[in-house]
């Protein structure tokens, strides 16, 4: 074991770093951009009914064939395994808004309405925070699903967990592939306590059950 | 691509979802039933969940070795999941009105249980096997790396002699798998909605 | 009721299946040989041609199931699940016996060594060299080599802090010594960067420029379609991976009945294929002549009725 770690330890270390940034990134980047299209989708739900679905089968695609594709095109960089990434990331979070957001009773629409917010006002003080429960479970699915997804960085020469999980298998090194997979495990545990986290502390007191 | 491999690719899928039924349904029904074991249950699948989808495989080929066998479990751990969960909040979410209804006219827990909260749940338990299968046609496709065969060592090997034609072929008819199973399954899952909304009107 | 029907459904699916599922795992049959396939053409080729010449010249019947990665291809050959493997003497002794080429005594060959231990531990040998030496060799493409005037891996020394170099993943293992890292230490090579990728997408990176320098199987026939040229290993790194048939040693007891001469059968591939050979026949299969890809199996037939040995 302590031979072990001798000759990974400090490669694990970097594995985790970056697979944690790959991650980070992806998701916050498919945070905004899901909010901010779930939002614009709930405007419009007749376009929403064509989009989704037709995302819904975009999210189908391996991800291996995803990633080696944008490959070719895009090459060997980091750029390549954050937009694969922040793709897949999106679409649960944008689905779970969209659901949120129609799901809100128009009634306390109306009612925002009636106290003379804008349209923004309406979205941003009301629609949005009585969705949040909903946006949140999606984000926690996302998050939870890049963790996983991380591992393809490997495949294109960027590093990650990935790493040590294939050398492990074509190695026939199981040890190696421990040392890939429980980090990623716990990673992914731990950022969706930190997703729960956040959730309690934006959700406004009174949707608190 | 042969027929074979999508044969393959299908059973892997079968094997592994039907497994996830065996043994998902009656963890979310045991997790309904005793509170205790419940937070246990939920957090274990839900682990189970976080692993890589490569990882996972790489470990049970640890234990199993390379094999079908191997990529069955991988996904069935991978898909319970959805089936547990949604078990568990379908019978959760039987009306109480309902529940207190069939204690009323005496009917016994194992009794209440199969008779009247199961099948109350059933259209959210189905939805949590569609997710599954989806699920599984996707991930299926690591077995490629631990001797699953299956449509992933066609989209393997065209990624590496760079044969695009061969890999949009695959890729297609894995998404068209995933698709109509979708399709077809949230039919039938409106079909029971409507059913038992219709029946809980008479 | 309903429930009741399909609940039958399920059980009777599960019935029809099950044999379905069963049958994959039993390989006991004592006129079936069997062999996990490889992930690679050269692997493949060689497979086919086992089928054919075990087919035609035995009672046996060849099963080639599906292909799985060597290590895995391996173990079922130590447990007897499957009877052959096409193979290498350095990758049985690296990869499945975690030895290294220090480990071989003075005055052994690698090829003797390996036979010894891999008989020893796990009831398994190789049959004799095919004639392929399907080394790891360092590779370039042909404007690397011109730019930098590079003939062997040690001019790529004075260069190396220019290059990115990539190879695939166990190539960076840190157990053996056919590795990166030792590699780099051995020849004193700075490179810019030293990066693992999955081997199904190294050529691509090759031909986009993303990767400069690369270490390749000397038999494959993508080397020829990404115009890579081979540098010399003028200090003996790399230990020879001479290709060999892996058998667990039970098989010829095993079919005996069927196949009193199983081991001269097999044995005829012993020294008939060159690498220049290889390398045509998975460039065929891999890339295609003229955009028409061929099968391993047709690769085989044709090679094999060359030589005479298939009627």
């Amino acid at each position: 074991m302590s031979r072990f770690f001798s000759l990974y330890g400090e490669k694990i270390l970097i594995s985790i770093a970056q697979h944690f940034l790959y991650v980070v990134s992806a998701v916050a980047m498919a945070f905004v951009i899901a909010i901010v299209l779930g939002v614009l989708l709930s405007r419009k739900p007749s376009w929403a009914n064509v989009l989704l679905p037709i995302l819904s089968i975009f999210q189908t695609i391996p991800g291996i064939v995803f990633i080696g594709v944008l490959f070719i095109y895009n090459g060997m960089a980091t750029s390549t395994v954050v937009i694969a990434l922040t793709i897949y990331a999106i679409f649960p979070i944008l689905k779970n808004t969209y659901v949120g957001l129609v799901d809100v009773d128009p009634a306390l629409i109306e009612a925002a309405k009636g106290c003379g917010m804008t349209n923004f006002q309406t979205i941003q003080k009301v629609e949005l925070p009585l969705a949040m429960p909903v946006i949140f479970s999606g984000l926690k699915m996302s998050t939870v699903y890049t963790v996983s997804w991380a591992t393809l960085a490997a495949m294109i020469g960027m590093g990650s967990l990935g790493e040590l999980i294939y050398s492990g298998i074509y190695s026939n090194n199981n040890t190696l592939i421990l040392a890939g997979a429980i980090p990623a495990a716990i990673m992914a545990i731990f950022l969706s306590w930190i997703v729960d986290k956040i959730k309690d502390a934006v959700l406004p007191r009174s949707l608190k059950e | 691509m042969t027929i074979d491999m999508i044969t393959t690719h299908l059973l892997l899928v079968f094997f592994s979802v039907l497994l996830t039924i065996i043994f998902g349904v009656p963890l979310g029904v045991v997790a309904y039933i005793f509170p205790k074991a419940r937070k246990i249950i939920l957090k274990v699948v839900e682990v189970l969940q976080t692993v890589p989808a490569l990882a996972l495989l790489g470990v049970i080929m640890v234990f199993l070795g390379p094999d079908r066998a191997t990529v069955i479990i991988g996904l069935f751990a991978y898909s319970l999941l959805p089936v547990v969960l949604n078990t568990y909040t379908g019978l959760v979410e039987v009306d109480p009105a309902v529940k207190e209804a069939a204690k009323g006219i005496g009917m016994t827990k194992i009794n209440r249980l199969f008779l009247v909260e199961l099948p109350l749940a059933l259209p959210l338990i189905f939805s949590g096997v569609r997710l599954a299968i989806v699920t599984s046609v996707g991930v299926a496709v690591f077995g490629a790396f631990v001797g699953g065969g299956g449509l992933g060592s066609v989209i393997y090997e065209s990624i590496r002699v760079s044969n695009m034609k061969l890999l949009l072929q695959s890729t297609a008819v894995l998404i068209v798998m995933a698709v109509g199973f979708d399709f077809v399954m949230s039919k039938i899952e409106k079909q029971m909605n409507k059913k038992l909304t219709g029946n809980s009107v008479d | 009721m309903k429930k009741l029907k399909l609940f039958t459904v399920l059980l009777a699916m599960l019935i029809l299946v099950t044999p379905v599922l069963t049958a994959c795992g039993s390989g006991d049959n004592d006129d079936t040989l069997v062999i996990y396939d490889g992930q690679f053409s050269e692997m493949r080729i060689i497979h086919q041609m086992v089928k054919l010449l075990v087919e035609q010249d035995t009672d046996l019947t060849v099963e080639i199931r599906d292909e799985m990665a060597p290590p895995a291809s391996y173990d079922q050959v130590v447990a007897g699940e499957a009877d052959l493997t096409n193979s290498y003497d350095g990758t049985l002794l690296t990869t499945f016996l975690h030895l290294d080429p220090v480990d071989v005594p003075e005055g052994m060959t690698l090829y003797d060594f390996v036979n010894e231990q891999a008989l020893e531990q796990d009831n398994t040998r190789l049959l004799g060299k095919l004639g392929t030496n399907n080394t790891y060799a360092v590779a370039a493409p042909q404007h690397i080599i011109d730019q930098y005037q590079l003939e062997t891996i040690s001019d790529l020394a004075e260069v190396a802090d220019e290059l990115v170099f990539a190879a695939e993943h166990d190539f960076f293992t840190e157990e053996g010594s056919a590795k990166y890292n030792p590699m780099v230490e051995f020849y004193d090579l700075d490179f810019k960067e030293g990066r693992q990728i999955d081997i199904s997408l190294k050529y691509s990176a090759i031909n986009s420029g993303e990767v400069d320098v690369t270490v390749v199987y000397a038999t494959d026939g993508l080397n020829k379609e990404a115009e890579l040229v081979i540098l010399e290993d003028d200090r003996n790194f790399f230990p020879e991976y001479n290709g060999a048939l892996l058998v667990n040693d039970d098989i010829f007891e095993k079919f005996e009945e069927k196949a009193p001469n199983l081991e001269e059968v097999l044995e005829q591939l012993t020294g008939q294929i060159s690498d220049e050979e290889m390398v045509d026949m998975t460039y065929a299969t891999d890339v295609g002549i003229d955009g028409e890809t061929s099968t391993p199996e047709a690769e085989a037939r044709k090679f094999l009725e060359a030589k005479g040995l298939l009627k």
